[in-house]
Protein backbone atom coordinates (compact mmCIF):
# COMPACT_ATOMS: atom_id res chain seq x y z
CA UNK A 1 0.00 0.00 0.00
CA UNK A 2 1.31 3.71 -0.76
CA UNK A 3 0.79 6.49 1.05
CA UNK A 4 -1.40 7.47 -1.66
CA UNK A 5 -3.59 4.48 -1.56
CA UNK A 6 -3.74 5.25 1.96
CA UNK A 7 -4.33 8.56 2.31
CA UNK A 8 -7.06 7.80 -0.30
CA UNK A 9 -8.70 5.58 1.98
CA UNK A 10 -8.79 7.65 4.92
CA UNK A 11 -9.56 10.84 3.12
CA UNK A 12 -12.31 8.74 0.99
CA UNK A 13 -13.54 8.28 4.86
CA UNK A 14 -13.56 11.42 5.99
CA UNK A 15 -15.05 13.38 3.74
CA UNK A 16 -18.01 11.20 4.95
CA UNK A 17 -17.59 13.20 8.33
CA UNK A 18 -19.81 16.12 8.59
CA UNK A 19 -19.38 19.44 10.51
CA UNK A 20 -21.57 20.37 12.86
CA UNK A 21 -25.10 22.94 11.99
CA UNK A 22 -23.60 26.51 12.59
CA UNK A 23 -24.95 29.35 11.87
CA UNK A 24 -23.30 32.39 11.60
CA UNK A 25 -25.40 34.74 9.68
CA UNK A 26 -26.35 37.46 12.55
CA UNK A 27 -22.43 37.10 13.70
CA UNK A 28 -21.51 37.89 10.28
CA UNK A 29 -23.75 40.74 9.77
CA UNK A 30 -22.50 42.10 13.08
CA UNK A 31 -19.03 42.05 12.49
CA UNK A 32 -19.94 43.70 8.86
CA UNK A 33 -21.57 46.61 10.43
CA UNK A 34 -18.68 46.79 12.80
CA UNK A 35 -15.75 46.89 10.00
CA UNK A 36 -17.98 49.65 7.92
CA UNK A 37 -18.19 51.35 11.67
CA UNK A 38 -14.25 51.33 11.80
CA UNK A 39 -13.89 52.90 8.63
CA UNK A 40 -15.34 55.84 9.85
CA UNK A 41 -12.55 55.95 12.96
CA UNK A 42 -9.64 57.06 10.74
CA UNK A 43 -11.64 60.56 10.44
CA UNK A 44 -12.67 60.03 14.33
CA UNK A 45 -9.25 59.39 15.51
CA UNK A 46 -7.26 61.98 13.62
CA UNK A 47 -10.26 64.83 15.16
CA UNK A 48 -9.91 63.02 18.61
CA UNK A 49 -6.65 63.34 18.49
CA UNK A 50 -6.39 67.02 17.00
CA UNK A 51 -9.12 68.33 20.13
CA UNK A 52 -6.68 66.54 22.89
CA UNK A 53 -3.56 68.18 21.63
CA UNK A 54 -5.30 71.61 21.31
CA UNK A 55 -6.90 71.18 24.79
CA UNK A 56 -3.35 69.85 26.36
CA UNK A 57 -2.16 72.96 24.91
CA UNK A 58 -4.96 75.63 25.99
CA UNK A 59 -4.33 74.01 29.22
CA UNK A 60 -0.42 74.37 29.86
CA UNK A 61 -1.36 78.08 28.81
CA UNK A 62 -3.42 78.22 31.33
CA UNK A 63 -1.42 76.59 34.31
CA UNK A 64 1.47 79.28 33.37
CA UNK A 65 -0.82 82.08 33.35
CA UNK A 66 -1.88 81.38 37.03
CA UNK A 67 1.82 80.07 37.98
CA UNK A 68 3.07 83.78 36.72
CA UNK A 69 0.19 85.40 38.36
CA UNK A 70 0.93 84.01 41.62
CA UNK A 71 4.29 84.25 41.78
CA UNK A 72 5.52 86.57 45.15
CA UNK A 73 8.54 87.90 42.88
CA UNK A 74 6.59 89.18 39.96
CA UNK A 75 4.15 90.93 42.70
CA UNK A 76 7.15 92.30 44.17
CA UNK A 77 8.49 93.58 40.99
CA UNK A 78 5.18 94.83 39.53
CA UNK A 79 4.52 96.34 42.92
CA UNK A 80 8.56 98.26 42.87
CA UNK A 81 8.07 99.06 39.33
CA UNK A 82 5.01 100.53 39.71
CA UNK A 83 3.46 98.48 37.01
CA UNK A 84 0.64 97.01 39.09
CA UNK B 1 -28.55 29.94 -7.45
CA UNK B 2 -25.73 31.35 -9.48
CA UNK B 3 -28.22 34.08 -10.64
CA UNK B 4 -29.73 34.47 -6.91
CA UNK B 5 -26.27 34.98 -5.92
CA UNK B 6 -25.13 37.60 -8.74
CA UNK B 7 -28.56 39.66 -7.84
CA UNK B 8 -27.53 39.59 -4.31
CA UNK B 9 -24.02 40.41 -5.01
CA UNK B 10 -25.19 43.70 -6.78
CA UNK B 11 -28.01 44.44 -4.45
CA UNK B 12 -25.31 44.18 -1.37
CA UNK B 13 -22.65 46.50 -3.54
CA UNK B 14 -25.44 49.14 -3.98
CA UNK B 15 -26.15 49.31 -0.15
CA UNK B 16 -28.78 46.90 0.24
CA UNK B 17 -28.21 45.54 3.73
CA UNK B 18 -30.42 42.07 3.55
CA UNK B 19 -28.48 41.07 0.27
CA UNK B 20 -25.39 39.90 2.02
CA UNK B 21 -27.64 37.98 4.84
CA UNK B 22 -28.96 35.89 2.09
CA UNK B 23 -25.54 35.17 0.34
CA UNK B 24 -24.65 33.68 4.06
CA UNK B 25 -27.86 31.79 4.73
CA UNK B 26 -27.44 30.38 0.95
CA UNK B 27 -23.82 29.16 1.43
CA UNK B 28 -22.85 28.69 4.70
CA UNK B 29 -23.43 24.59 5.01
CA UNK B 30 -21.34 24.08 2.05
CA UNK B 31 -18.54 26.63 3.31
CA UNK B 32 -18.88 24.92 7.10
CA UNK B 33 -18.17 21.43 4.88
CA UNK B 34 -14.97 22.91 3.52
CA UNK B 35 -13.60 25.10 6.47
CA UNK B 36 -14.34 21.62 8.66
CA UNK B 37 -11.36 20.28 6.57
CA UNK B 38 -9.36 23.00 8.40
CA UNK B 39 -10.04 22.17 11.98
CA UNK B 40 -12.37 19.90 14.08
CA UNK B 41 -12.83 22.33 16.74
CA UNK B 42 -16.65 23.87 16.43
CA UNK B 43 -15.86 27.28 17.79
CA UNK B 44 -13.14 28.03 15.31
CA UNK B 45 -15.15 26.20 13.09
CA UNK B 46 -17.63 29.21 13.58
CA UNK B 47 -14.87 31.67 13.78
CA UNK B 48 -13.45 30.30 10.42
CA UNK B 49 -16.88 30.68 7.95
CA UNK B 50 -17.12 34.50 9.75
CA UNK B 51 -13.76 35.13 8.83
CA UNK B 52 -14.18 33.97 5.49
CA UNK B 53 -17.79 35.46 4.61
CA UNK B 54 -16.51 38.82 6.17
CA UNK B 55 -13.56 38.49 3.65
CA UNK B 56 -16.00 38.03 0.92
CA UNK B 57 -17.48 41.26 1.99
CA UNK B 58 -14.75 43.63 1.77
CA UNK B 59 -13.47 41.97 -1.41
CA UNK B 60 -17.53 41.66 -3.23
CA UNK B 61 -16.65 44.75 -5.68
CA UNK B 62 -14.24 41.80 -7.15
CA UNK B 63 -16.53 39.27 -8.02
CA UNK B 64 -16.88 39.93 -11.55
CA UNK B 65 -19.64 37.13 -12.44
CA UNK B 66 -17.99 35.29 -14.85
CA UNK B 67 -17.55 32.36 -12.94
CA UNK B 68 -19.84 30.37 -10.04
CA UNK B 69 -20.06 32.44 -6.74
CA UNK B 70 -19.39 29.11 -4.99
CA UNK B 71 -15.76 28.80 -6.51
CA UNK B 72 -15.07 32.73 -5.65
CA UNK B 73 -15.75 31.93 -2.12
CA UNK B 74 -14.39 28.64 -2.37
CA UNK B 75 -10.91 30.50 -2.81
CA UNK B 76 -11.16 32.94 -0.11
CA UNK B 77 -11.96 30.19 1.96
CA UNK B 78 -8.87 28.17 1.27
CA UNK B 79 -6.69 31.40 1.78
CA UNK B 80 -8.34 31.86 5.06
CA UNK B 81 -8.04 28.29 6.27
CA UNK B 82 -4.39 28.29 4.95
CA UNK B 83 -3.79 31.82 6.98
CA UNK B 84 -5.25 30.11 9.87
CA UNK B 85 -2.57 26.94 9.79
CA UNK B 86 0.22 29.06 9.36
CA UNK B 87 -1.26 30.54 12.50
CA UNK B 88 -1.05 27.91 14.77
CA UNK B 89 1.84 25.72 13.37
CA UNK B 90 3.61 25.76 15.82
CA UNK B 91 0.78 25.22 18.64
CA UNK B 92 -0.52 22.30 16.43
CA UNK B 93 3.01 20.91 16.53
CA UNK B 94 3.27 20.65 20.31
CA UNK B 95 -0.56 19.56 21.45
CA UNK B 96 -1.76 16.75 18.44
CA UNK B 97 -0.36 13.90 19.48
CA UNK B 98 0.09 10.87 16.80
CA UNK B 99 0.07 7.87 19.38
CA UNK B 100 -3.29 8.80 19.65
CA UNK B 101 -4.55 7.27 16.92
CA UNK B 102 -3.25 3.49 15.60
CA UNK B 103 -2.86 4.38 12.08
CA UNK B 104 -1.98 0.94 10.71
CA UNK B 105 -4.95 -0.32 12.09
CA UNK B 106 -7.12 2.33 10.80
CA UNK B 107 -5.53 2.32 7.09
CA UNK B 108 -6.51 -1.70 7.28
CA UNK B 109 -9.63 -1.12 7.68
CA UNK B 110 -12.34 -2.14 5.00
CA UNK B 111 -14.55 1.17 6.03
CA UNK B 112 -12.85 3.37 8.75
CA UNK B 113 -15.04 4.84 10.85
CA UNK B 114 -15.84 8.79 9.30
CA UNK B 115 -14.83 10.43 12.38
CA UNK B 116 -12.16 8.57 13.18
CA UNK B 117 -10.55 8.77 10.28
CA UNK B 118 -11.04 12.54 9.44
CA UNK B 119 -9.39 13.23 12.97
CA UNK B 120 -6.63 10.77 12.24
CA UNK B 121 -5.57 12.54 9.05
CA UNK B 122 -6.30 16.02 10.42
CA UNK B 123 -3.55 14.90 13.07
CA UNK B 124 -1.34 13.29 11.01
CA UNK B 125 -1.40 16.17 8.29
CA UNK B 126 -0.97 18.67 10.54
CA UNK B 127 2.52 17.87 10.99
CA UNK B 128 3.36 19.03 7.53
CA UNK B 129 4.10 22.32 6.72
CA UNK B 130 1.25 24.42 5.54
CA UNK B 131 1.93 24.18 1.87
CA UNK B 132 2.13 20.20 2.04
CA UNK B 133 -0.88 20.09 4.29
CA UNK B 134 -2.88 22.32 1.15
CA UNK B 135 -1.87 20.47 -1.13
CA UNK B 136 -2.81 17.33 0.03
CA UNK B 137 -6.29 18.33 1.55
CA UNK B 138 -7.34 19.92 -1.84
CA UNK B 139 -6.42 16.90 -3.60
CA UNK B 140 -7.84 14.22 -1.43
CA UNK B 141 -10.79 15.48 0.99
CA UNK B 142 -11.83 17.53 -1.27
CA UNK B 143 -11.35 15.77 -4.49
CA UNK B 144 -10.30 18.63 -6.63
CA UNK B 145 -8.12 18.44 -10.06
CA UNK B 146 -5.31 19.85 -10.45
CA UNK B 147 -5.89 22.57 -11.96
CA UNK B 148 -8.67 23.78 -9.92
CA UNK B 149 -6.13 23.29 -6.92
CA UNK B 150 -4.03 25.35 -9.01
CA UNK B 151 -6.50 28.25 -9.30
CA UNK B 152 -7.69 27.61 -5.92
CA UNK B 153 -3.86 28.65 -4.42
CA UNK B 154 -2.98 31.08 -6.99
CA UNK B 155 0.12 28.55 -7.52
CA UNK B 156 1.25 27.43 -10.86
CA UNK B 157 -0.10 23.70 -12.24
CA UNK B 158 3.63 22.43 -12.08
CA UNK B 159 4.01 24.07 -9.03
CA UNK B 160 1.12 22.24 -8.04
CA UNK B 161 2.23 18.46 -9.27
CA UNK B 162 5.97 19.79 -7.26
CA UNK B 163 4.19 20.28 -4.62
CA UNK B 164 1.81 17.27 -4.16
CA UNK B 165 5.32 15.07 -4.48
CA UNK B 166 6.86 16.70 -1.77
CA UNK B 167 4.29 16.67 0.27
CA UNK B 168 3.15 12.66 -0.44
CA UNK B 169 6.97 11.83 0.55
CA UNK B 170 7.04 14.15 3.72
CA UNK B 171 4.35 12.12 4.58
CA UNK B 172 5.67 8.94 3.97
CA UNK B 173 8.61 9.28 6.01
CA UNK B 174 6.22 10.79 8.52
CA UNK B 175 3.79 7.62 8.20
CA UNK B 176 7.12 5.40 8.73
CA UNK B 177 8.36 7.22 11.33
CA UNK B 178 4.96 6.59 13.09
CA UNK B 179 4.60 3.06 13.01
CA UNK B 180 2.97 2.46 9.24
CA UNK B 181 6.53 1.08 7.75
CA UNK B 182 4.99 -2.56 7.92
CA UNK B 183 2.13 -1.56 5.97
CA UNK B 184 3.67 0.48 3.61
CA UNK B 185 6.36 -2.10 2.63
CA UNK B 186 4.56 -5.32 3.10
CA UNK B 187 1.70 -4.29 0.71
CA UNK B 188 3.74 -2.48 -1.97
Amino acid sequence: MSEHEILQKLAGAARWDMPPAINVADEVMRSIAGARRRSFDPAVGYFAAATSIAAAIVGAVAVELWINWQDPLLDMVSSMTGMN
Amino acid sequence: MDDLDLCDVQASLRGDGDAFGRIVRRHQSQLSTRMWRFTRDRQVLEELVQEVFVECYTHLASFKGTGAFSHWVNAIATRVGYRFWKRQKKAAEKTINLEEWDLPALARQERPDPQLAADALHAMLSKLPPRDRLVLTLMYLDELPLAQVARQTGWSLTMVKVQAHRARKKLRALMQKHGMSDLLETQE
